[in-house]
């Protein structure tokens, strides 16, 4: 399979080569003899030779990136189904077992039971008694089986524990607003565990052997959103966010609570901690230059591990953020709300941004970019902070995002060297603020 | 895995991952026919993944055989479909209208030029002295001394574009000779 992506990498190269002009005449005859024999490729270099061979591989992998995320949404799905399907049957053969057993009298230890989440740890052991307790709101259909149980367990309150048990939870979807929730032990090794929840975070805090932690752990890696996990301070979120590009930690994306204006950013290695106590909603927005806004429910007193994804505009290479540290706005839903405002309302706020343009911008970094030397690093993003004073001139660097000392000097030496930029106003005032550029080395540049 | 063997794993797990992994075969090449079509990046790539809605579901009704020149064709239907719902009066319509009168025609079989087969060399070489200078020319350049379209059009003071078209059409005059040949024999 490996063979076969090289393969369509060179197919591309193929393309990129002769629209950019990296090709011999006898290689070019050689390409369009092939062209003559495929109608498809014919068109499709048409198609590819109306922009710049670095567009086309940047749309390349944009595509690819944006494959992979279809494809694993329906994988998700999918997954649900299965999981809603088994979950169902097992409750069903439980409770029909149930049934039987108690009618023949021939009940072999305990079918079912539920269990507190504090024993749990006591559970893992499985040999004494426990308390059970059956939560149940569940629809009419199950109500039989939940009463059921309910006998089995005072039915067998005192005889002795020594089976491995399975946990088995299952909420039920057509029980829409409450949370119907059924947990089962059978006594069945080979049972399943299928946590088809809806609200994952929900199921986690009640399931606390290290098994369920670490399947549902997964799970909710496979789901790609935020993990609850360890108990902090009182109201606090603590987490850490990473990038999908290369799984490091992110320095510097600022972290709002949903809603409020309650926000943080996070450390050097990603970490961040937000006040949340006595909040209704509990949803994290995590906002950085260059990368998809996530919005990541969490729980209270819960670690949250947020992977931030990039999104298309990463491709360019410069980005500028008026999305600053020091000031938020008043509702902090969106810092795409400050880039798109009008800019003729003179109380509104206004980033900072280049006295010439974007367009001029950019182009003035790319002409002017060298790509540092002894490295062997081929692409990199470089972020960098600073606060553009009253006469227009960048100061103040702070290095957000860099791969080392030789880049970050390169983006402040563009920066101090570059066209000079009209400063951040809020109210008609000047605003101190910091701003926010991304920049992106390439060995092409 | 060949094509053909992913397909049938797919059809019979319905595991997505399978599709996604053929598409991305020929990502670039739909890329490339949405590019020329559509003729921006952002609706290019809307497309692209448009057209990979459609597979997910058609590849499971259809039984397909040539994928690749299936995929060429549902490219083309897509992007068409799209010019349509833009607007009506649209010049890249037009355009595509008079290119493609009859686009939903399904591969063809390879130009005998294009095959290498020996067998027709002395056929073609007769049947060359029929078409037009210049038709002659970028065919003789092209298949027989191996020189690239931009040589043929700088030695023929010709734009690419041109060059092209001579291509196309004297390999069709060559064809039409070809076949009244084999009729009289």
């Amino acid at each position: 399979m490996s063979k076969d992506k090289r393969y369509i990498r060179k197919d591309l190269e193929n393309y990129l080569d002769y629209t950019g002009d990296k090709m011999s005449d006898r290689d070019r005859n050689a390409f369009e003899k092939e062209l003559q024999k495929d109608p498809f490729a014919s068109e499709a270099l048409e198609g590819m030779s109306m922009i710049d061979p670095v567009d086309i591989a940047s749309d390349m992998a944009d595509l690819q990136l944006r494959l992979k995320r279809r494809i694993n949404i329906r994988r998700r799905v999918m997954l649900y189904r299965i999981a809603a399907a088994v979950a169902i049957l097992l409750i069903v053969s439980a409770s029909l077992l149930t049934v039987f057993y108690q009618e023949l009298g021939l009940f072999p230890g305990p079918v079912a039971t539920t269990e507190s989440p504090a024993r749990s740890e006591e559970k893992a052991a499985a040999t004494t008694e426990e308390a059970n307790i059956v939560q149940q709101t569940a629809p009419e259909e199950h109500q039989a089986a939940a009463a059921q149980i309910k006998k089995d367990i005072s039915a067998r309150e005192s005889t002795p524990r020594t089976e491995k048990t399975e946990t088995v939870e299952k909420s039920y979807p057509e029980s829409a607003g409450e949370k119907a929730k059924i947990s089962l032990s059978v006594s069945d090794e080979s049972a399943e565990k299928i946590p088809a929840e809806k609200n994952i975070e929900q199921v986690f805090t009640e399931s606390k052997t290290a098994e369920d932690a670490a399947a549902l752990k997964e799970m909710m890696f496979a789901r790609g959103e935020g993990v609850a996990e360890v108990t902090t301070g009182a109201g606090m979120i603590t987490g850490v966010v990473t990038s999908s590009e290369n799984d490091a930690p992110l320095p510097g994306v600022s972290i709002s609570l949903k809603g409020t204006t309650v926000s943080t950013t996070t450390d050097w290695n990603g970490k961040f901690e937000i006040q949340a106590a006595g909040r209704e909603q509990k949803v994290l927005i995590a906002d950085f230059i260059g990368m998809y806004q996530q919005e990541v429910p969490v729980a209270e007193n819960k670690v949250a591990s947020i992977i931030m994804e990039p999104s298309p505009e990463a491709l360019e290479t410069v980005l500028i953020s008026g999305y600053g540290n020091n000031i938020l706005p008043e509702n902090a839903e969106s810092s795409k709300y400050y880039r798109t405002i009008d800019k003729t309302a003179s109380n509104a706020y206004q980033p900072a941004s280049p006295t010439e343009g974007l367009r001029q911008f950019r182009n003035y970094i790319s002409g002017n970019i060298r790509f540092p030397e002894n490295t062997e690093l081929k692409r990199s993003v470089v972020v960098m902070g600073f606060v553009v004073n009253l006469s227009g001139r960048p100061e103040q660097f702070n290095v957000i995002l860099s791969p080392g000392a030789a880049f970050s000097n390169e983006a402040i030496r563009l920066l101090l060297q570059g066209p000079s930029w009209a400063p951040a106003q809020k109210d008609g005032k000047y605003l101190p603020e910091e701003t926010r550029i991304r920049i992106v080395f390439d060995r092409k540049n | 895995m060949p094509d053909s063997v992913l397909l049938d794993k797919y059809r019979i797990s319905g595991e997505i991952e399978l599709i996604g992994e053929l598409y991305s075969r020929y990502l670039h090449l739909v890329y490339g026919v949405c590019l020329k079509y559509l003729q921006n990046r952002e609706d290019a790539r809307d497309a692209v993944m448009d057209i990979f809605e459609k597979l997910i579901i058609e590849f499971k009704i259809y039984v397909i055989r040539d994928i690749k020149s299936w995929l060429y064709v549902l490219t083309k239907n897509y992007c068409l479909m799209e010019l349509r719902k833009r607007q009506t009066g649209d010049k890249r319509i037009r355009k595509w209208q008079e290119e493609h009168p009859e686009f939903m025609e399904s591969t063809q079989e390879l130009h005998p030029i294009d095959k290498n087969d020996l067998k027709y060399e002395a056929a073609l070489e007769k049947c060359l002295e029929y078409l037009t200078g210049e038709q002659r020319e970028c065919i003789r350049l092209f298949y027989f001394d191996n020189k690239s379209y931009r040589e043929i059009a700088t030695a023929l003071m010709l734009d690419e574009k041109k060059v092209k078209s001579h291509l196309q059409n004297g390999k069709r005059n060559l064809k039409i000779c070809l076949e009244g040949r084999h009729v009289k024999r």
